[in-house]
């Protein structure tokens, strides 16, 4: 590390992972960023109708817009190119995360340049987002099984990296679909993150990675809007009922750990319960959407909007903590850690106001999208919007906490740079 | 139990368990003393089980609301086509209607839908129905209102650029004035010819069969005939038996039979029920 070099050409080309990671760590924010003010102008449209931003095709095609951007270049890799490229690899040279990079760069730029064309080519978009997972997926296993990296985190990327490369075998890149497997990255974080804050053992630690691999099949079902198309026959109600056991079972664990040794908390600990409340919340709604007479009536609306998003708070929050955990591996050196854990909280509330009532207003037929915009739900449209102004508000307390810490300097010497652990 | 009121417990059943573990969630949160290791055995085997149970009802449930919905009953069956990006109604009358959709009021009623060029979804949130539709694949939506109104109805299915603009109105109206309504003007008919319209799209054959083989009785030759009701009494059945056997089924029930017929009282007018009675009079034969 002492003679990496620090000119631009360097970084840009950085075959160290955790440059890499770093260098996605920074620009995925932005990536982000620009989506999230792509939502806002559209709901934006919805509180205030008459003023007609845009025109109705616009809003589809922003709508469609955010929907591939986020997912495949935010959601899906926050967490193994974020976290795990600085975590689980140490190669020096790490060619395929380096080529990861590079795709998820040109894909960024396709995905932006199609705003400012007016005409998104989301198709070209989507294929070089995969692909990039794919290679950073594939970099992360090989170094998993090279160093015989062991525990939840090092478990959910071998797992979810291949349930991806089976998802590219079979086709079919459509955000909503392919969105829940970022569940798997985001709760092996937060095991992660909960096993180390309560004495390194987690309860029921041998059927963990049975757990995270059951919620990693459990993707490949077909749920949600599909259903319309589909008789949703009781095999297939049945196995989608079902599906809510196995992350059932891994928050018991996780409850489980807690309450067999209360754990030490910090900003990394409450992100993680943050990430498990708002899962609770979207496994409530995919109850819903997974029953035959509900889905009848909440499929294709704003209901399962707001499922999905609760999914990505899920990740969002995982992400933070794993951010906080690893904060001295990524910055290399010791850190501070955050005062408190009210960002965490603050996530929390937000979250709840920007999104829940989505699922009211899907369950009283708003459909999913803006081509709603025509309905105004009043009173409820105005809490979703002060929620998103909520978030704004949350990030900001947490980037600060983050920053603070990443480049604050720790009175005490490293002693958590070990990144991952081996295998008993 | 009303299907939309079904739909809602069922939903309703789901919220309130995800709370519920949410709440034992909670409570593990803030615990500080560590648990002891039997206790918390047989915590994380209850929240499992728990969990198990809860899912099993969940899916006993589905399976109960979502197997209640089709209704064995007759029905009045209307087609609805779909197109981008507009409704075609038409009704069993004959009257035909655009991205309106007319509906009785606690009859049921028989979508036969299918769609013109790409897959719609017709979906009715205040009814809590959806249902796709497609290209020479008729899909059927059986469906009892509950409440007279006017309800939205709109495409669910990614179904173009306009999709948004595929939108139209449910009216929810007594049968009678559904009848009217979707009579319209049917120029010259005679009241032979109204009973017998009546009969057909009220689907009285669904359970009157001419053999006699359905839920109620055959209704051929009825007047002048002895029936026996349930009691045991015997009667003559003429003008007023049948008029009043239409009005309140339920008031002489005929022996053998349960009394399921519905009541059409307050449904059918005075000339709408005559009209009726002259179909039933010209109703050859039957088996007794
Ligand atoms: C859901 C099934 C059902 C439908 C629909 C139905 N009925 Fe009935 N109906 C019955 C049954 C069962 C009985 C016998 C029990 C009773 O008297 O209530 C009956 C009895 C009758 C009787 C008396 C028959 C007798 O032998 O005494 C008449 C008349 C009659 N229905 C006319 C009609 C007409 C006209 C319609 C359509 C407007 C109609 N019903 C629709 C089930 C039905």
């Amino acid at each position: 590390m002492s003679t990496a070099s620090y000119t631009v050409r360097a970084w840009l080309l950085a075959a160290d992972a955790r440059r890499i990671a770093i260098l996605y760590l920074v620009a995925m924010p932005l990536v982000g960023l620009a989506g999230f003010l792509g939502a806002v102008a559209v709901q934006a449209g919805i509180l205030f109708p008459a003023g007609d931003l845009l025109e109705a095709k616009s809003y589809e095609l922003l709508g469609a817009w955010h929907g591939c951007g986020m997912v495949l270049l935010v959601l899906l890799p926050a967490i193994p190119a974020g976290l795990g490229l600085a975590v689980l690899e140490s190669r020096p040279a790490p060619w395929l995360a380096l080529a990861g990079w590079c795709l998820w760069l040109v894909a960024g730029a396709v995905w932006l340049a199609g705003l400012v064309r007016g005409e998104p080519d989301l198709r070209r978009c989507a294929i070089l987002g995969a692909l990039s997972l794919a290679f950073t997926f594939l970099s992360l296993m090989l170094a998993v099984r090279r160093r015989q990296s062991c525990g939840p985190f090092a478990w959910s990327i071998v797992l979810s990296g291949t349930a991806w490369l089976a998802r590219l075998a079979t086709g079919g890149l459509e955000p909503a679909p392919v969105a829940p497997l970022a569940l798997v990255p985001a709760l092996g974080v937060v095991a992660e993150v909960v096993r180390d804050s309560s004495g390194g053992a987690l309860y029921g630690r041998r059927l963990v990675p049975w757990l995270l691999g059951a919620i990693a099949a459990s993707t490949f079902l077909p749920w949600g809007s599909r259903l319309l198309a589909l008789e949703l026959g009781p095999v297939l109600a049945g196995s989608l009922l079902l599906a809510v056991l196995p992350p059932a079972a891994l928050v018991a664990a996780l409850l489980a750990t807690v309450l067999r040794q209360p754990p030490a908390r910090g900003p990394a600990l409450a992100f993680a319960w943050t990430s498990i409340g708002l899962a609770m919340i979207s496994g409530g709604g995919f109850l819903l959407l997974a029953s035959a007479p509900t889905n009848a009536h909440l499929a294709a609306t704003a209901f399962e909007s707001a499922h999905l998003h609760f999914m990505a708070g899920v990740v969002l929050a995982a992400f933070l903590a794993g951010v906080h955990h690893w904060r001295d591996v990524i910055a290399g050196r010791a850190t501070p850690e955050a005062a408190t854990g009210l960002a965490a909280l603050l996530l929390f509330g937000a979250w709840n106001f920007a999104f829940f009532p989505s699922f009211v207003t899907g369950y009283l037929g708003r459909p999913w999208g803006p081509g709603a915009l025509a309905d105004s739900f009043g009173r409820l449209d105005t809490i979703s919007f002060l929620g998103t102004i909520g978030l704004v508000a949350a990030l900001a307390v947490a980037a600060r906490d983050l920053l603070r810490s990443l480049f604050g300097h720790a009175p005490e010497p490293a002693a958590r740079l070990a990144a991952s652990k081996q295998c008993e | 139990m009303t299907d939309t009121a079904r739909v809602d417990t069922l939903a309703l059943a789901m919220t309130l368990a995800t709370a519920g573990f949410g709440l034992l969630a909670l409570w593990a949160l803030r615990r500080r003393r560590p648990l002891a290791p039997r206790r918390l055995r047989v915590m994380a085997v209850a929240w499992v089980v728990a969990a198990v149970l809860v899912l099993a009802s969940f899916a006993l449930g589905s399976y109960l609301v979502a197997r209640g919905a089709p209704h064995a009953e007759p029905a009045i069956e209307i087609d609805v086509v779909a197109r981008q990006w507009m409704w075609k109604v038409q009704h069993p009358e004959g009257r035909r209607e655009l991205n309106e959709l007319h509906l009785p009021l606690g009859y049921p009623v028989r979508l036969r839908m299918s769609s013109e060029d790409v897959p719609h979804a017709l979906s009715i949130p205040a009814l809590r129905v959806k249902k796709f539709m497609f290209v020479g694949r008729e899909t059927a939506l059986e469906l009892k209102t509950q409440q007279k109104g006017q309800f939205v109805l709109y495409c669910a299915a990614r179904c173009g650029p306009h999709n948004r603009a595929m939108r139209g109105t449910v009216v929810v109206m007594d049968l009678r004035e559904y009848l009217q309504w979707a009579r319209g003007e049917v120029p010259g008919e005679s009241p032979l010819e109204a009973g017998r319209r009546l009969y057909l799209n009220l689907k009285c054959e669904n359970c009157h069969r001419p053999d006699g083989a359905g839920r109620g009785p055959a209704l051929a030759g009825l007047i002048g005939r002895t029936v026996t009701l349930r009691e045991g009494t015997t009667l003559t059945a003429d003008e007023d038996y049948v008029l009043e056997s239409i009005r309140e089924p339920d008031a002489k029930v005929v022996a053998g039979y349960e009394p399921v017929m519905p009541s059409f009282a307050g449904q059918l007018s005075e000339s709408q029920l005559n009209a009726l009675l002259q179909y039933l009079k010209t109703l050859e034969g039957g088996p007794r």
